[in-house]
């Protein structure tokens, strides 16, 4: 009883604080770096002129105001080794910072630092970071980005600031030192009447739109951005990641329930004798009834505490994961600790104790209502469960019909979604007892065959004591579809990465730098392009350029791309989002043009082609226009196009390379693909290619396709890691569930198989008749998963990805999960059964009969 | 004068015998392990050289400008306020080795500036600022038209020449609710402090500073604080002092007082009290009178007895009011706090505010600021 409940809560409790700690580093790390900031002044990759800030300080007096420098750090360890690391460089005027970033830094640094930072050269690390890299405090250490030395000032304790971790502080001079950047900042960040909190927000809401407005007026041609709205993208797209897994815990917490419930019954099932003499003895139905209650909440209290405290080293597990998947698909997260609140443990025993109080009330009610004799006897329980059937099985059609009736009337909310995944699943779940019937009755008359006089046991014996046998099935049912559902979902999500990335990487070599992006020396030199495309055996080149700037909607990644020779866009299109609106209706839609049209297209007009998330978390369509802030002002590009784009972070839109000349006034490349005359690749032209890029004073990386294929779909399965260790965890919970259910059945049947044994039946034969009996329910379970885990796998595919990520993906059934999801609650049965079934084999018929 | 000593509080009270555990971070100087070597220092008598001298003088470690005053509105009610802008070298400044800046936001020194506003019947308001002398965020600078313009942030002190030549001082700063924007103009000619200026704090000639005032000044202009703007006059007094050593490390603190009397005299008097509580041979006095002559008062002369105490929340207990007793004159001035709680809670904790002057009738005899640290 303690292991199930233990079990159940465990699961719940590690997914939870997994996520609330991954969350919380999360937010810590946005907070390190814009604090408290509300809204930031920036500009596009050259950042904004630093006399703006002084302006906005002496001239308008805006005093929460702090400049910014932030860049890449490569730090050298400081041992033989050799091993470097890169952080996230932010350069700070240490003057301005105080009523910024978080207090507990303010707190953890003196004076003193504040004024060793002003000397140039000075560091200051999380002190894990400073304990990797082997540099205690005052010594030095060197960048690969200067040969300015650095100094360790100070650390900052990193259990403390968890955020901290990626960063290297610094002074804004040594900042803009190191990423050689006089004169410029990456951005100014403020802080504004906070417009969130309660009273007065009407008023502050205008006084944090004045200052806007005097800014604006004042500094013609800054942008000001919204840092919540900033940071909001990224918070939304981790957000659907943690509900995801939150989604994943609660169904843990179903087949927990059902555990618990299995558990609880058992319990009652095996002192029945007990409670029977009891009531003989004239204790009161109310007694027997709160006393059952009240034993199983002390049980649930040891459970509850037992699986909180396995929770915790499961969490240590999930966490590891839950951090790579992030890491992996969105930005760099360093947790190397597991946090939880009360209210995390709160919540699980909560959901422990409530669970097995309900899953007790049934038998403890079943317990105090019979009569003496009749709790003796447990074919009346039977009697009753079976007339309940057919109530039971039309409210689960209800709800699954009621599941549908939500997933179609809501149209963007995840939690509507998910909301109607349980309600499919109860249902379903409930649905089960009625359709075991009715296999059972189908089938038995063909088993009578095969297995002779007692063909029809197994079968018979299920449908006797359903209110057992019918939750062990649905519960290995639900995780067993729960695995095959997401093994779907996952299955045709890679198919369709796969798909992407083979259309994508259309040139077979990508050279790029290796410098942080934002700097200007770490571009492909002009030169080293020509002398490519010169090549023989090349046949044509696309050239990248990267940048970041804002729309009218939101902050975007912009992807400029021109072509040489036989290089094409190589896009996918979902046809659902590149339907010819009335606007493009008489000319080819871009979509549907070919690829030489498509460039033309590109380069003649001021076309912008929109990635597919960035689309749907907007409602942008073709033909809408898109104002996009370029150094030459606000230029409005039409959408023409929408494009599959399985990458994470902010939206990307891809603009023709000339438009980018035009409106950004630069000319710099950031990566060339080059794709050869000859498929099979002659290796005298990569030889020439890679003696070309040696030569270059910047440090430049070739890869070839294949590489950066092979490289993100080990990143995608990594990602998914988490995924398939919850499934697991599912199954194992019904695994337990399962075995409890055989246990509570061989319990009370002791004295029929004593019967059984007493006829003759040898051990052999009724461990035989066991082993059908628990393959038949893992069968009826993988059978009845399949639908239930098919539908799922479809809500997930084309709804909760969608809109979770703004994903849409291919949609495929392997076949061989479903086989897998089969053979799995047919294995899981039979071992599970091993047990009961041997310990009834060795059952003293005359031990068992005696008691009756 | 009184600023050194400020520094130099900051200075003990790293080393000091009282706790003072919240302004553990302040100890400026003794943390940065700064020394005089590399800077200038006063040593002796020099030529002062008007208007550049009331910009900054980058070869000396520190300097301040600091201003205090009292003030009424139409009706009458009483206001107090300082300001001091302070400029801080973190080392000397450095020889342009390299031509290759690669930011123009390094510097070797920054300001701080403090500003405190007190209401009669009310309470004080005040405000710290912190900038680094670099991208024009702070700094001193005289400009072509002789006019001289120190400044953090929008805060700002300019002088401008008059017709004699006489600067008229405007004053600019204000934070949250408390906004002040003053004209100043000197009623009685510069003071030069000390022997000619240079004010020698100990036995050698080298601790020193450079020093001069303007001890009344004719103030104007509006304060605004809460949701209401005073019309405001009264008068004001402004310090100017450089230099580049501290002092020795005996004294515990010093009771510092500017006194501006309605018959037309200005008394400047502090004394420093010793480890041991005594009063410090380096206490000072000196009356200035109608017409700008400065007569030494010796400090043998003045008694100083304290009559009421006034706690504050971090249980530090300040003198807040008392006798001056002067035996030479036999002249007895009583001071009692605009507000009791003057007390600037900032980086440096001191209590600066404004007292009023009363004879020993209790008629009031005049008006004046006075500082006490170390307590």
């Amino acid at each position: 009883m303690l292991v199930g409940m233990a079990l159940g809560v465990a699961v719940v409790f590690a997914v939870d604080i997994a996520n609330d700690s991954a969350k919380r580093a999360f937010s810590l790390s946005l907070d390190t770096v814009t604090g408290r900031t509300t809204h930031q002044i920036v500009g596009g990759t050259e950042g904004i002129d630093e006399s703006l800030y002084t302006r906005l300080r002496t001239e308008l007096g805006i005093r929460s105001s702090a400049p910014v420098v932030e860049g890449r750090l490569t730090l050298q360890a400081n041992d033989e080794s050799g091993t470097t690391e890169t952080l996230q460089l932010l350069g700070v005027d240490i003057f301005a910072e105080p009523m910024f970033r978080d207090q507990s830094f303010s707190a953890s640094t003196s004076t003193r630092d504040s004024l060793g930072l002003l000397q140039k050269g000075s560091l200051i690390l999380a002190d894990t970071t400073a304990a990797r890299l082997g540099v205690n405090i005052g010594e030095s250490i060197n960048t690969s980005n200067s040969n300015l030395q650095l100094t360790l000032l100070n650390t900052v304790d990193a259990s403390r600031q968890a955020g901290f971790e990626t960063i290297a502080m610094v002074d804004i001079s040594t900042a803009q030192h190191l990423l050689n950047s006089p004169g410029k900042l990456s951005r100014i960040d403020l802080i504004l009447p906070d417009t969130d909190s309660g009273a007065g927000t009407a008023l502050k809401e205008n006084q944090t739109g004045e200052t806007i407005e005097r800014i604006q007026s004042a500094l013609p041609g800054v942008s000001i951005v919204d840092a919540e709205r900033r940071n909001e993208s990224l918070t939304q797209m981790t957000a659907a990641f943690h509900t995801n897994l939150l989604a994943m815990s609660l169904l843990a917490l179903l087949v927990g329930a059902f555990l618990i419930y299995n558990t609880v019954t058992l319990s009652v099932i095996q002192r029945r004798k007990t409670f029977g003499q009891l009531r003989t003895l004239g204790i009161q139905r109310h007694e027997l009834f709160r006393s059952i209650l009240l034993e199983t909440f002390l049980f649930a209290v040891a459970g509850t505490i037992a699986g909180v405290l396995l929770g915790y080293l499961l969490g240590e597990v999930l966490l590891t994961l839950v951090t790579r998947s992030i890491n992996d698909l969105f930005f760099t997260l360093d947790v190397r600790q597991v946090n939880f609140s009360s209210f995390n443990v709160a919540k699980a025993l909560f959901i422990g104790i409530i669970v097995s109080l309900l899953a007790a009330l049934a038998p403890a009610i079943e317990a105090s209502r019979s009569t003496p004799v009749t709790v003796l006897r447990r074919t009346s329980v039977e009697t009753r469960i079976t007339n309940l059937v057919p109530i039971i099985f039309v409210a689960g059609l209800a709800l699954v019909i009621a599941g549908g009736i939500i997933l179609w009337l809501s149209q963007t909310s995840l939690w509507a979604g998910f909301l109607a995944i349980f309600c499919i699943v109860l249902g379903y779940s409930m649905a089960i007892p009625r359709v075991m019937i009715g296999i059972t009755t189908i089938s038995e008359h063909r088993a009578i065959k095969s297995l002779g006089t007692m063909g029809n046991y197994p079968f018979r014996s299920m449908t006797a004591s359903l209110s057992r046998t019918a939750v062990a099935v649905a519960a290995l049912a639900i995780s067993v579809s729960a695995t095959a559902g997401v093994g779907i979902m996952i299955g045709s999500f890679r198919l369709s990465v796969e798909n992407w990335l083979g259309s994508s990487l259309q040139a077979d070599l990508y050279i790029s730098s290796t410098a942080d992006d934002q700097s200007n020396d770490g571009q492909v030199p002009a030169d080293l392009i020509d002398q490519i495309q010169s090549l023989p055996g090349v046949s044509g080149t696309r050239l990248a350029r990267f940048t970041e700037t804002d729309t009218n909607i939101a902050p975007v990644r912009v992807m400029a791309l021109g072509f040489t020779g036989s290089g094409s866009l190589a896009y996918q299109y979902p046809a659902k989002l590149n339907q010819p609106t009335a606007l493009s209706s008489g000319t080819t839609s871009f979509a549907a043009a070919t690829e030489a049209q498509q460039v033309k297209m590109l380069n003649t007009s001021d076309t912008v082609l929109i990635s597919e998330p960035f689309a749907n978390q907007n409602n942008l369509a073709v033909g809408d226009v898109l104002n996009i802030k370029t150094t030459e002002g606000v230029v409005p590009f039409k959408v023409a196009a929408i494009f599959t784009n399985y990458t994470t972070g902010k939206g990307l839109l891809v603009i023709s390379l000339s438009n980018y000349n035009k409106y950004w006034n630069d000319q710099q490349i950031d990566s060339i693909g080059v794709s050869f005359t000859d498929r099979t690749r002659s290796k005298a032209t990569q030889e020439n290619i890679r003696a070309l890029v040696q030569q270059q004073r910047t440090a430049l990386s070739i890869r070839s396709d294949a590489d950066i294929r092979d490289q993100s779909l080990e990143i995608f399965d990594q990602t998914f890691a988490i995924t398939h260790v919850l499934r697991l965890l599912t199954v194992g919970v019904a695994f337990i569930g399962i075995l409890s259910a055989l246990m509570a059945l061989s319990l009370e049947r002791r004295a029929e198989y004593a019967v059984l044994r007493a006829l003759g039946t040898t051990p052999a034969e009724l461990r035989k008749l066991l082993f059908y009996q628990t393959g038949l329910m893992g069968l009826i379970a993988g059978v009845l998963a399949l639908p239930l885990g098919i539908a799922m796998s479809k809500i997930l595919v084309s709804i909760i990805n969608v809109r979770s990520f703004g994903w849409s993906m291919e949609y495929l059934v392997p076949y061989r999960v479903l086989l897998e999801s089969m053979l799995l609650a047919i294995a899981a049965a039979l071992v599970a059964g091993l047990y009961p079934a041997i310990k009834l084999s060795r059952l003293s018929p005359a031990e068992a009969l005696r008691h009756q | 004068m009184k600023m050194i000593l400020l520094i130099l509080a900051i200075l003990l009270s790293a080393v000091a015998c009282e706790p003072q555990p919240e302004n553990s971070g302040v100890s400026l100087h003794a943390e940065l392990g700064g020394t005089a070597e590399g800077f200038e220092r006063a040593c002796g008598k020099r030529e002062f050289n008007f208007p550049a001298d009331h910009s900054a003088h980058p070869e000396f470690r520190n300097e301040w400008w600091y201003i205090t005053g009292n003030l009424e509105n139409t009706d009458g009610k009483r206001f107090g306020f300082h300001i001091t802008f302070f400029r801080i070298a973190n080392h000397p400044p450095v020889e342009e080795v390299n031509n290759s800046q690669s930011s123009n936001w390094e510097s070797n020194e920054f300001y701080m500036v403090h500003l405190a506003v007190s209401e009669a019947d009310g309470e004080i308001k005040t405000y710290e600022r912190f900038s680094r002398a670099a991208v024009d965020l702070a700094g001193a600078e005289r400009q072509a038209d002789n006019t001289v313009r120190i400044w953090l942030d929008e805060w700002q002190l300019i002088a401008k020449p008059d017709q004699h030549q006489q600067p008229v001082w405007h004053l600019q700063a204000g934070e949250a609710d408390t906004h002040i924007d003053l004209q100043l103009s000197p009623t009685k000619p510069l003071v030069l402090q000390g022997e000619d200026g240079y004010s020698q704090k100990s036995e050698d000639p080298c601790n020193a500073s450079y020093y001069y005032s303007f001890t009344r000044m004719n103030v104007t202009g509006s304060l605004h604080t809460g949701n209401t703007t005073h019309q405001v006059n009264g008068s004001g007094w402004l310090d100017r002092e450089w230099s580049s050593s501290a002092l020795g490390a005996d004294q515990s603190g010093w009771d510092w007082f500017a006194l501006q009397l309605n018959d037309g005299r200005d008394i400047m008097l502090y004394q420093l009290r010793r480890n041991d509580g005594s009063r410090d041979d380096f206490s000072h006095a000196v009356e200035i009178d109608q017409n700008g002559n400065t007569n030494e008062i010796s400090i043998e002369n003045i008694n100083i007895k304290i009559t009421r105490w006034w706690q504050s929340d971090t249980g530090n207990r300040y003198p807040v009011a008392g006798v001056i007793h002067r035996t030479d004159t036999d002249e007895t001035l009583n001071f009692t706090p605009l507000i009791d709680n003057q007390l600037l809670d900032l980086t440096v904790r001191y209590w600066e505010g404004a007292i009023t002057l009363t004879d020993q009738e209790n008629n009031p005899v005049g008006r004046g600021y006075m500082e006490l640290t170390g307590y």
